[in-house]
């Protein structure tokens, strides 16, 4: 093992090539890896802010919170169900306002409960709103006017609040009323009513028993979600998930090909002094072992310098691209690429057994 | 004679490389497997942007004028831009238009299927794209894929695929709010614009709706104008001579249109950046492999060469290799495609026989330049003397 | 057995450092049959250097190499230091070889990326034996005259270096018997004697035993005793 890092240390060259390929392939990993946590998070962050642990919709929405109607005697229903706690209304509402001259998609949400992310409801005609809108020249103190609506005025910003990449301003039932009333009057709700219902889960009791229990409660007029499924359920993410996931998974198979194709040349190569090695008593488990630590640390660099290319991406990306990369897609992609370096070098083992010590006398040249 | 040494030489270089490629069976097949998935990589997400981009633009491909013409300050966005009726005449009279006309595009929500006594309207409200033009004359789509084109103002084109959201042929359609019903009498495929479906009806109606929604507003104003130019007249030229004749307006190609909305070129220079990347893995890939390949069996070559065999017909034994695993890797990855456009079909990816050969071409074309910086030249330097020293003993 | 424990345990050495008794290796089967030692007896003592020579294809890389653990005979019997491997599986096989004997072979010997130092330290890594190492491969490199090459590559030593470092890396695992294939026949006959030379007198001082192949008959006078094979079968003098 120690002589596979010295040949690392003294040859550098001969992995160079194959180095880069895979450092193109590191890079491509981290930033699609980027891209679909970026483009996840743009639509869901209204659902995973609000920090409950599952959403009421009614079945006839599919899942859609604008096709969702919940009635308080709905509501009733499912403030009575052991396990049920923090019932809560919501509503969402997207719209158009003029930010800076420019006609930016902004929606409005209506809540009741606030949590980490998000402070208590503000007064009547008062909003949070997502920090992207004061990137694009909000400020605190000043007014967003959706359409014809009345304007509703900004007390603070939130992070990581939006739905389906558009902007939400955050603001109590209310006010969300009134201004669908004048943006979408089509979608108008009466006062009292919501489009879903938020809440958490009683300690001892499980969100699966509870979201059951729920509908069997409203005898099957609710469609009830946790909130994992709300997220998943979200416009686009599963598909946007599966693409994407296609694409990375066939990049780890590129890597895990490519790793192959270079060891399996280095260790034809190796025959000779592999021969030699096992004649003077190395085992195949000891060779094979010197190809893994290889491929292993050239992934590892590889990784490094397609991090090194993605880091000011992360830092800061142009406006336009949803991108994220968080700590867990760099942990998922250093594992995706040890195991293709592991697979990889995988293909080598045979020959590595197969070679005969014996053949390593009278062997020439 | 020549024909007959040439032919035979042909076939023996045909021989060298089938018989290496046999015995490196394996590391062929996992060249080629390479190959085969960034090809994959490269249809498929060229087939992605496709989709994408049809999502934002497909009506501006789809209509029939070859050039559009928005307000200058729009930059290029259909949505941003408004022409002055008054400048329509002054377009219109350039040198080398045959045919003009206007364009009102704009943003509604709809309710779908009402002609279903059981459908409940609330429930098929659908965010459209709804495009004016003036009936029997330029902007409506090129061609339909079944019904006919609308001569009534509450006659509307719609885009296919679109039957689970209630546009099917003969349904009903009301623009909300208001009492303007619509009947779907013909579709044409990617009648889709800003991600929404696009109906295409007449520019009264389309008034009508716009008056519905906000009765203060005066009459409405084209986003566009639409060209067509006459016979020996490139679209290209006459957007020159009209950017030179109107001022406040800029012309485009239909082509140029489509690609200037704001999403379209971000979204295109993003998955071009990835398949540069793609193709640029595949370009090491190869020529480090025949690098490498053509390394260790230089004494061969060597021999070879000592033998009498030309370097052109080594390195033509070597381009054989070349060709042949990057068709072996184009037939996996279409393979692949076909497979995956099964279940994804919904976001666009299908397989394009013109894309795929295309990108079979240039990945082609880059493992023969990554073959021709390393292993080309190695060959071409082997001195066949080199053939009779002996080895140095090594080590 | 271990045969590491086996050595440790054996406090005198044995008389013989090799004995193989009517050994006899055979390739393939009836009419593709080929006999590559015949009935093979040679007594090598624990501190002798037994040169062993015959034309190309006479079996002598064949007795080599079953002495040296890397073949099984068909039939017979293979004791080396005391220790019996005639049906010995490939894993004792390998320890063996670890342990027991130490090689040079004609050509291909050191790892080109490793200097000749760590060309010697590597013996012991594989054997995972720690604590001396360096000390003991300092000790060699000086007795071969090699102190101020010790930190070069292969490629930076000349044949006759090179050569010095294997019988080096052959004589790091205190081995009871030491195997030499042609040792000199990729150098000039200058240094070709002056590798036998160090042969000679390593192995004496050591008390090691050693086979040399060798067609060159120039060379046996830096043998104990010669031994000739030809189409399998060794001379008397054995």
């Amino acid at each position: 093992m120690r002589i596979a890092l010295r040949e690392l240390r003294r040859r550098p060259g001969r992995f160079g090539v194959a180095t880069a390929a895979l450092a193109v392939l590191a890079l491509l990993l981290l930033f699609l890896g980027g891209l679909l946590d970026g483009l996840t998070a743009g639509s869901t962050g209204a659902v995973r802010a609000q920090e409950r642990d599952g959403f009421v919709l009614s079945t006839s929405a599919r899942d859609s919170f604008f096709r969702s109607r919940v009635t308080p005697e709905v509501r009733a229903r499912v403030e009575a169900v052991p396990g049920v706690s923090q019932v809560s209304g919501f509503g969402l509402t997207f719209g158009s306002a003029k930010i800076d001259g420019t006609d930016t998609d902004v929606g409005v949400a209506g809540y009741e409960t606030g949590s980490s992310v998000l402070p208590s409801p503000p007064a009547p005609g008062e909003a949070y709103a997502d920090e992207r809108l004061e990137q694009a020249g909000v400020k605190v103190g000043g007014s967003v006017q959706l359409g014809p609506a009345t304007p509703i005025k900004i007390v603070g910003f939130v992070k990581d609040t939006r739905y389906l990449q558009n902007s939400l301003l955050w603001v109590n039932l209310d006010t969300w009323r009134s201004t669908t009333r004048q943006i979408r009057p089509e979608s108008t709700v009466g006062d009292e009513i919501v489009q879903a219902l938020t809440f958490d889960v009683a300690r001892g009791s499980n969100i699966t028993n509870v979201t059951a229990a729920i509908d069997a409660a409203t005898g099957g007029a609710t469609s009830t979600l946790s909130s994992d499924d709300a997220v998943n359920a979200t416009p686009g993410v599963a598909s946007q998930n599966s693409v994407f996931t296609l694409i990375i998974v066939t990049t780890l198979l590129v890597a895990a090909l490519v790793v192959s194709l270079f060891f399996a040349f280095l260790t034809l190569e190796r025959v000779p002094i592999y021969g030699v090695l096992k004649a003077i008593g190395s085992s195949s488990r000891q060779l094979f072992l010197g190809v893994l630590v290889q491929s292993m640390v050239v992934s590892i660099i590889a990784f490094a310098i397609g991090l090194a290319v993605v880091a000011p991406l992360a830092i800061s990306a142009p406006s336009g691209l949803p991108f994220a990369l968080s700590a867990n897609r760099i942990f998922i992609t250093i594992g995706g690429l040890g195991s293709a370096a592991i697979l990889g070098g995988l293909v080598s083992l045979r020959r590595v057994i197969k070679i005969d010590p014996a053949a390593a006398i009278g062997g020439g040249t | 004679m020549t024909t007959d040494s040439t032919s035979g030489r042909s076939a023996e270089t045909l021989f060298l490389a089938l018989k290496e490629m046999r015995r490196a069976r394996t590391r062929f097949a996992l060249l080629s497997a390479a190959v085969g998935l960034l090809v994959f990589l490269i249809l498929f997400q060229q087939s992605l942007l496709d989709g994408l981009v049809t999502q934002f633009i497909g009506a501006i491909r789809a209509q029939d004028a070859q050039v559009l013409v928005l307000s200058r300050d729009a930059k290029g966005d259909l949505e941003g831009s408004r022409v002055s009726l008054d400048d329509l005449a002054t377009v219109g009279a350039v040198d080398g238009v045959s045919d003009f006309g206007r364009l009102n595009v704009g943003g509604y929500t709809i309710s779908t299927d009402t002609s279903r006594a059981d459908a409940d309207p609330k429930l098929r409200l659908l965010d459209a794209s709804v495009w004016g033009y003036d009936l029997g004359g330029l902007g409506g789509p090129k061609t339909l894929v079944d019904g006919v084109r609308p001569t009534q103002p509450n006659e509307i084109l719609a885009p296919t695929d679109f039957e689970d959201k209630g546009l099917r042929l003969g349904s009903t359609v009301r623009i909300e709010p208001g009492d303007i019903e619509l009947t779907i009498v013909g579709r044409t495929k990617d009648l889709v614009y800003g991600v929404r479906p696009a109906l295409f009806m007449s520019w009264e109606t389309v008034a009508r709706a716009a008056a519905a929604r906000n009765p203060d507003a005066a009459e409405i104003a084209p986003t566009a104008f639409v060209l067509q130019p006459g016979p020996g007249v490139s679209p290209k030229t006459l957007v020159e001579r009209v950017n030179a004749a109107v001022p406040n307006v800029q012309a485009l190609t239909r082509g140029d249109a489509a690609d200037n909305a704001p999403v379209v070129a971000s979204v295109s220079t993003t998955f071009s950046t990835i398949i540069n990347l793609l193709r640029f893995v595949v370009l090491l890939t190869c020529g480090l492999f025949f690098l490498i390949l053509t390394a260790q069996k230089t004494s061969t070559l060597t021999v070879l060469r000592a033998m009498g065999a030309k370097s052109s017909t080594l390195v033509e034994a070597l381009l054989i290799q070349v060709v042949m695993v990057v068709v072996a890797g184009s037939v996996l990855a279409c393979m692949l495609q076909a497979l995956v456009s099964i279940p994804l079909k919904s976001v666009g990816v299908t397989l394009d026989f013109a894309s795929a050969l295309a990108t079979t071409g240039v990945v082609l074309v880059l493992a023969l330049v990554g073959t021709a910086l390393g292993a080309i030249r190695r060959i071409v330097k082997i001195d066949p003397v080199a053939a009779t020293g002996l080895q140095g003993a090594s080590s | 057995m271990s045969t590491r424990v086996a050595k440790r345990q054996a406090a005198p050495k044995h008389e013989f450092a090799a004995e193989l008794i009517d050994v006899r290796k055979v390739y393939g089967s009836g009419e593709t049959e080929t006999v590559a030692l015949d009935s093979a007896t040679l007594h090598v003592r624990s501190d002798e250097i037994v040169a062993l020579i015959g034309p190309s294809g006479s079996g002598k890389t064949t007795l080599l190499s079953i002495a040296g653990g890397l073949l099984t005979p068909t039939s017979g019997q293979v004791v080396i230091g005391g220790i019996d491997i005639t049906s010995a599986s490939p894993k004792e096989l390998t320890e063996f070889r670890r342990t027991m004997v130490g090689f040079v072979f004609q050509s291909v010997n050191l790892v080109p990326f490793l200097t000749a130092r760590e060309n010697l330290l590597v013996v012991d890594e594989i054997a995972g034996r720690r604590g001396d190492s360096v000390k003991r491969a300092n000790a060699l490199l000086e007795s071969l005259g090699l102190s101020h090459r010790a930190d070069n590559q292969p490629g930076k030593l000349s044949g006759g270096e090179r050569q010095r470092v294997a019988i080096g890396r052959a004589l790091m695992n205190e081995p009871t018997l030491v195997l030499f294939d042609e040792p000199t026949s990729a150098l000039d006959t200058k240094l070709g004697e002056q590798v036998m030379e160090l042969i000679h007198h390593e192995m004496h001082e050591r008390g090691t035993a050693a086979v040399v192949i060798t067609h060159d008959t120039r060379m046996t006078h830096y043998a104990d005793r010669t031994v000739h094979i030809v189409d399998g079968r060794l001379d008397a003098n054995s």
